[in-house]
């Protein structure tokens, strides 16, 4: 008998440290025999805090006892612990993702979708470089665009280029006044 | 709780990133870096005429352009100033007859100069003001102002 109560739980920690508190839950479950049953029971009686965790044991046990059944397949059943390991293996990240995955976890997180878009995104940067640098070369075979042509009032000019020469040529007719020393 | 990202998991999402960033620092720096550079110009000033004196060797590569495009019968360089000069600053070089010519590198763009060529004539009056995109060591012509017996050609390079 306690003499002086449960003071700050220490019959529960003496529970818990003989083991008995593991025959709590079997208790609250109804699946102790009769002489266990009539220990915990005795057991009870000095522990406040052991009753206040059958009790909870208890409702636990109703709660699950009034959840709808659960019913698998065979097939269900045999898949569904390697998907949990899976799940768990994968890490909290990928538990966190959405059921419908969006174009970045798609495309981006995908190890061999990342590799193939690293490619596809180097092939665009040369294509998009040599691209630019083909057509300007065709465009100007000889290096050489002229953008805007102004003569002065002083002159006239005409830009040409022989049909077997690679120079592009700005010429500038001087009027005479505007030359008197050469 | 916040958990550091290791380099696995880096490897699936941020590589794509990171290297697309990479190549375009890598693959277009010209912009970037050559802003800050000089442009350096080469400038041939060449007197063409119909006389003896044959073809100045010094032409090089551009002497046979030069017979290819022109009928004159003699070439020679006058002068072969050069110089580096910043973006958007101008840079100029004394012309014969008191003329001068002025360029102004405007901008750099995937190996491409854009210049602006100005030739003034003696008495301070524009003769020719243009734009040009050149490649890197490619050459344009300006020709035509009269020197003694022929004309100048200016042959104008940069990068």
């Amino acid at each position: 008998m306690l003499i002086f109560g449960d003071w700050m739980g220490i019959t529960h920690r003496l529970h818990m440290a003989l083991g008995r508190a593991r025959r709590l839950a079997p208790y609250a479950a109804g699946e102790l025999s009769l002489i266990e049953r009539a220990r915990v029971e005795a057991d009870l009686e000095r522990c406040p805090a052991c009753r206040r965790e059958v009790e909870a044991y208890r409702l636990i046990s109703q709660a699950l006892q009034t959840s709808p059944p659960i019913a698998m397949t065979p097939g269900e059943a045999s898949a569904f612990w390697p998907s949990v390991q899976r799940r768990i293996r994968r890490g909290a990240v990928s538990l966190s993702r959405s059921s419908h995955p969006g174009f970045r976890e798609l495309v981006w997180d995908h190890p061999r979708l990342s590799f193939l878009s690293v490619a596809a995104a180097l092939l665009l940067i040369i294509g998009v470089t040599l691209g630019q640098s083909i057509w300007w070369t065709a465009a100007t075979p000889n290096g050489v665009e002229v953008v805007s042509l102004e003569a002065g009032d002083d002159a006239s000019v005409m830009l040409f280029q022989t049909p077997g020469g690679s120079l592009k040529v700005i010429w500038v007719f001087e009027r005479p006044s505007s030359h008197p020393g050469s | 709780m916040v958990q550091l990202r290791g380099w696995k998991d880096l490897s699936g999402s941020s590589v794509p990133i990171i290297l697309c960033g990479l190549f375009s620092i890598l693959g277009m720096p010209s912009d970037g870096l050559y802003a800050q550079a000089p442009v350096s110009i080469r400038v041939q000033v060449i007197y063409a005429a119909n006389e003896p004196g044959g073809v100045d060797s010094r032409l090089g590569g551009l002497a046979g352009e030069l017979q290819k495009t022109f009928r004159y019968s003699m070439y020679r360089v006058l002068d072969a100033p050069q110089g580096s000069v910043a973006l958007n600053q101008a840079w100029t070089a004394s012309l014969p007859g008191d003329r001068r010519l002025q360029v102004v590198p405007t901008a750099i763009q995937g190996g491409q100069y854009s210049l602006t060529v100005r030739v003034i004539s003696s008495g301070g009056q524009l003769l020719l003001n243009t734009s040009v995109r050149l490649r890197g060591g490619a050459t344009v012509l300006v020709g035509g102002p009269s020197h003694q017996a022929g004309v100048l050609i200016i042959a104008i390079t940069a990068g």
